[in-house]
C-alpha cells in the first residue's frame, strides 16, 4: 500500500516533468500557436485584472490599518508607507497574485482540458494530426508566465493606493510622506525578486493545471477532482517555492 | 490495407484485447460487434495509434504503426479518419472551424479554399446550414454527421467509426448509415465500424450506393446474389475475436453467445 503510494507519486512527478519539458521544447518547434497564446494572454491577463486590483487594494489597506497601531507605539507611524511597500513588493503581491491566478486560471485550465479529455476531444485532436501539448499546453504556459509578473505589478500598485488611502484618511499621514517613504525603502533587489518570482509561480500554476487536466479520468466527476487537485497543488507549490526562492534571493543578492 | 496481427492490450494488468487479428481491404467494411466493455473502442484507438498495443502488430499500408513515435504517427493519421461516439467536436469552435480544423492547422490554405471544402463536406452530410453554429446547438445525430465531415477533410483512405448510431432515433441512424455506405461505395473508403446496433450493421451489409443520375446518389438494398461482398463481420467477446465471416455466416452461427446477440 505504502509502496504503491510512493510509486504513483514518482510516476506523477515523472509525467509532470516530461510535460513541462515538452512544453518548453515546443517553444523552439513549429508550428507555433501565436494566436492561441495571445488569446490566453487576454483571458489570463485582462480577464484577471478585476480580482487582482481588488486583492491588491484591500491587502494594502489592511496592511496599513493593522500595522499602524504597532508603529504608533514606537512613534514610527510615518514609516507605514515603507512597511506597506516592502511587504507588498517582496511578498504579498507576488504570492497573493499567484494564489488568485491559481484559483481562477489554474482551475480553469484543469477543467477545460479535463472536459476535453473525457469527451475525447484530445484524442480527436491527436487523430487530426495536432500535438495537444503544442496546441494547448505551451500557449497556456507562455501566457501565464508572461502575464503574472504584470498582474503582480498591478497588484503592488493598487496595494500601495489602498495603503495610501488608509494612511491619508485614517492615520492622517501626509501624502508626500507616505509615497516618499514607500519608494525610498524599495531596492532594485526587491523589484527584481518581486517581479522575478511571478515568472516561476506562473509556470507552476499553468503546468499544474495542464498536468491535472490532461490526466483526468472518470467523466464529469473526474473533471471536478482534477480542478480541485490543480488549485490545491498549485497553491502549495507556490508557497513552497516562495520560501526556496526567497532563500536563494537572500543568498545571492544580499 | 489495415491489418491487426495477434494484438494484445491490457490496462492496469487487466486484459482488454487478447490475440486479436483482423484485416480490412480497400473499399471494404469490417463491422465489429460486441457488448459493452468487450474492447471495441480500444480496438479502434489501436488502429489509429491513439493507444499502443502490448504485443502484436497494427499494420496500415505495410507500415507497422504499433511502435511508431507520436510525430511519426502524424503521417499515418493523415490517411485515416475517426468518428468518436459522441462526435468529439471542439466545443469552443464553430462548425466551420471544426470541419476545417485540419486545414487551418496544417496551414498553406487560402481562406476561400478552406471555405469551399467545408461547404462541400457539410453539404455532403446535409448540414450546410449549420456552418456558423457551435456544436452545443446541434443534436446528437447532427454532431456525428459533422464529425464525419471533419474526418473527411483530410481525404482519408480509412474511416473508423465508434458506435456511429448509438442512442439515435431510427431515422437519424438511417441517415448516418446512408453516409457510411456512400463513402464506402462512392469514395472507395475502407472502414471499421464498431457497434452493438444490429440494425445498423445489417443495413451496411445489405445496402449499396449507386449513381442514379448525375448528382443523385441512391442507397438501395442489394440484390441477394451481390450481397456481403464488401462487408465482413467480427464478433468481440471479452477482448477476443470469437467470429469472423459474412452476414449469412453470422446469422447461421450456432454459437450460443452469437445466437443470443443476433436474436
Amino acid at each position: 500500500m505504502f509502496l504503491n503510494l510512493i510509486i504513483s507519486f514518482l510516476v506523477e512527478i515523472q509525467d509532470f516533468s516530461l510535460l513541462a519539458f515538452k512544453a518548453i521544447l515546443n517553444l523552439f518547434r513549429r508550428p507555433r500557436y501565436i494566436r492561441e497564446t495571445f488569446e490566453q494572454m487576454d483571458l489570463i491577463g485582462v480577464g484577471s485584472l478585476t480580482i487582482i486590483i481588488l486583492t491588491g487594494f484591500f491587502t494594502g489597506g489592511v496592511l496599513a490599518l493593522q500595522t499602524s497601531s504597532t508603529l504608533r507605539s514606537f512613534g514610527a507611524v510615518g514609516l507605514t508607507g515603507q512597511l506597506v511597500s516592502m511587504s507588498l513588493v517582496r511578498e504579498l503581491g507576488p504570492v497573493l497574485s499567484a494564489l488568485m491566478i491559481a484559483g481562477r486560471i489554474g482551475s480553469g485550465i484543469a477543467s477545460e482540458l479535463g472536459s476535453m479529455v473525457v469527451t475525447d476531444q484530445i484524442n480527436a485532436m491527436r487523430a487530426l494530426g495536432t500535438d495537444p501539448v503544442k496546441k494547448l499546453v505551451t500557449p497556456r504556459m507562455m501566457a501565464t508566465v508572461s502575464m503574472l509578473p504584470l498582474l503582480t505589478a498591478v497588484c503592488d500598485f493598487f496595494g500601495l493606493i489602498g495603503g495610501w488611502l488608509v494612511s491619508l484618511y485614517e492615520l492622517k499621514l501626509r501624502t508626500s510622506l507616505f509615497w516618499s517613504v514607500a519608494f525610498d525603502s524599495l531596492t532594485y533587489e526587491d523589484l527584481i525578486g518581486g517581479l522575478g518570482k511571478p515568472l516561476v509561480f506562473g509556470f507552476i500554476v499553468a503546468m499544474v493545471g495542464c498536468h491535472h487536466g490532461l490526466r483526468t479520468w472518470g467523466g464529469t466527476q473526474g473533471v471536478g477532482r482534477a480542478t480541485t487537485k490543480s488549485v490545491v497543488t498549485a497553491s502549495i507549490l507556490v508557497i513552497m517555492s516562495d520560501f526556496i526562492l526567497n532563500k536563494l534571493i537572500i543568498e545571492f543578492m544580499h | 490495407m489495415l491489418e491487426m496481427l495477434n494484438v494484445y492490450k491490457s490496462y492496469a494488468g487487466a486484459p482488454v484485447l487478447q490475440d486479436v487479428s483482423l484485416r480490412v481491404g480497400p473499399a471494404e467494411s469490417l463491422i465489429v460487434l460486441g457488448g459493452s466493455g468487450s474492447g471495441k473502442s480500444t480496438l479502434l484507438r489501436l488502429c489509429i495509434g491513439l493507444d499502443r498495443c502490448d504485443s502484436g502488430q497494427v499494420v496500415v499500408n505495410d507500415t507497422d504503426i504499433s511502435r511508431l513515435k507520436e510525430e511519426e504517427l502524424i503521417a499515418i493519421r493523415d490517411q485515416m479518419g475517426i468518428v468518436f461516439q459522441e462526435g468529439a467536436l471542439f466545443d469552443s469552435l464553430t462548425i466551420r472551424q471544426n470541419v476545417g480544423y485540419r486545414l487551418y492547422d496544417e496551414g498553406g490554405w487560402e481562406e476561400h479554399e478552406i471555405e469551399e471544402i467545408v461547404i462541400r463536406l457539410l453539404g455532403f452530410v446535409g448540414l450546410a446550414h449549420t456552418i456558423d453554429m457551435k456544436p452545443a446547438e446541434l443534436s446528437g445525430g447532427m454532431r456525428r454527421r459533422v464529425a464525419i465531415a471533419r474526418a473527411l477533410a483530410g481525404q482519408p483512405r480509412f474511416m473508423l467509426y465508434d458506435e456511429p448510431t448509438a442512442g439515435l432515433d431510427p431515422v437519424t441512424a438511417r441517415s448516418i448509415c446512408d453516409l457510411l455506405v456512400k463513402l464506402r461505395d462512392m469514395e472507395g473508403m475502407s472502414s471499421v465500424v464498431v457497434t452493438h446496433d444490429l440494425n445498423a450493421a445489417y443495413f451496411l451489409a445489405e445496402h449499396t450506393a449507386r449513381v442514379a443520375s448525375p448528382g443523385d446518389i441512391r442507397v438501395e438494398r442489394e440484390p441477394a446474389d451481390q450481397c456481403f461482398i464488401h462487408t465482413s463481420f467480427s464478433v468481440l467477446r471479452d477482448g477476443r475475436i470469437m467470429f469472423t465471416g459474412n452476414m449469412d455466416e453470422l446469422v447461421a452461427s450456432d454459437d450460443p453467445y452469437i445466437r443470443e446477440f443476433v436474436s
